[in-house]
């Protein structure tokens, strides 16, 4: 029996993904965002401590327009990353494990995330 | 680390990390912060190791996570090996980076 048709490696450019692979596709990318983040965070950490200068330059350096940016992408991925996260812990402890949960957990993921970051930014800002 | 340990390793640190996480934002929502209540927390011997913790979670998740990519999208074994013996330089040295700000002298 032939199988012509299957894909022999994953070519991001010819899989069309449902709602619930899109979450985890997203889970992925927002992982990689944070990984790329961990130095900027550890340097942010490292001038805050060293002295009050530091902190109050840190705080400086937050409050500018493509830093606000920057924190935006960070924290909203952080989020993203958590919500979904803890949806895949409660499908490994078999919640929400069939289709119709599934996708309801996915719209909850991104529902839960719009909201935390809203709430982040009128936080941060106001 | 490879199955069942590197599964349940990528679970137990992000359970660790949703904790402090949530922690984190409660104690910065509650607290006005500034330079001498920040630096004075990072002192206190219980918020050392709960941050070195959070690092190590951190650091070990990663791994974890970017070697899953890694094995998906790249395919000649010689890049991906590289690929990972850089990757692991990477967060050991920001591990040690860490440590260093935790129980250094600056």
């Amino acid at each position: 029996m032939k199988m012509n048709n299957q894909p022999v490696y994953l070519n991001l450019f010819k899989i069309k993904l449902p709602l619930t692979g899109i979450i985890s596709f997203i889970h992925r990318v927002t992982g990689v965002l944070l990984f790329l983040a961990i130095p900027f965070c550890i340097y942010l950490l490292q001038r805050s401590l060293q002295s009050e200068m530091g902190f109050n330059d840190v705080a400086d350096l937050l409050n500018q327009p493509l830093m606000i940016l920057v924190q935006v992408i960070i924290v909203g991925s952080l989020l993203y990353h958590l919500f979904a996260g803890i949806r895949f812990l409660l499908m490994d402890i078999d919640i929400g494990h069939d289709k119709k949960s599934a996708e309801r957990s996915s719209w909850m993921v991104i529902l839960a995330t719009l909201i935390s970051c809203l709430l982040f930014l009128f936080v941060r800002f106001f | 680390m490879s199955g069942f340990s590197a599964w349940l390793t990528q679970r137990l640190s992000a359970i660790y990390m949703a904790a402090f996480i949530v922690i984190a934002i409660i104690w910065a929502l509650i607290t006005d912060v500034n330079y001498t209540i920040w630096q004075s927390g990072f002192e206190n011997t219980v918020v050392k190791l709960a941050v070195l913790l959070f690092g190590l979670s951190l650091l070990i998740h990663a791994w974890i996570g970017l070697r899953d990519v890694l094995v998906d999208y790249i395919h000649p074994i010689g890049l991906r090996l590289l690929m990972m013996t850089l990757l692991a330089l990477f967060l050991l040295a920001n591990g040690f980076w860490l440590l260093s700000i935790l129980w250094g002298n600056s």
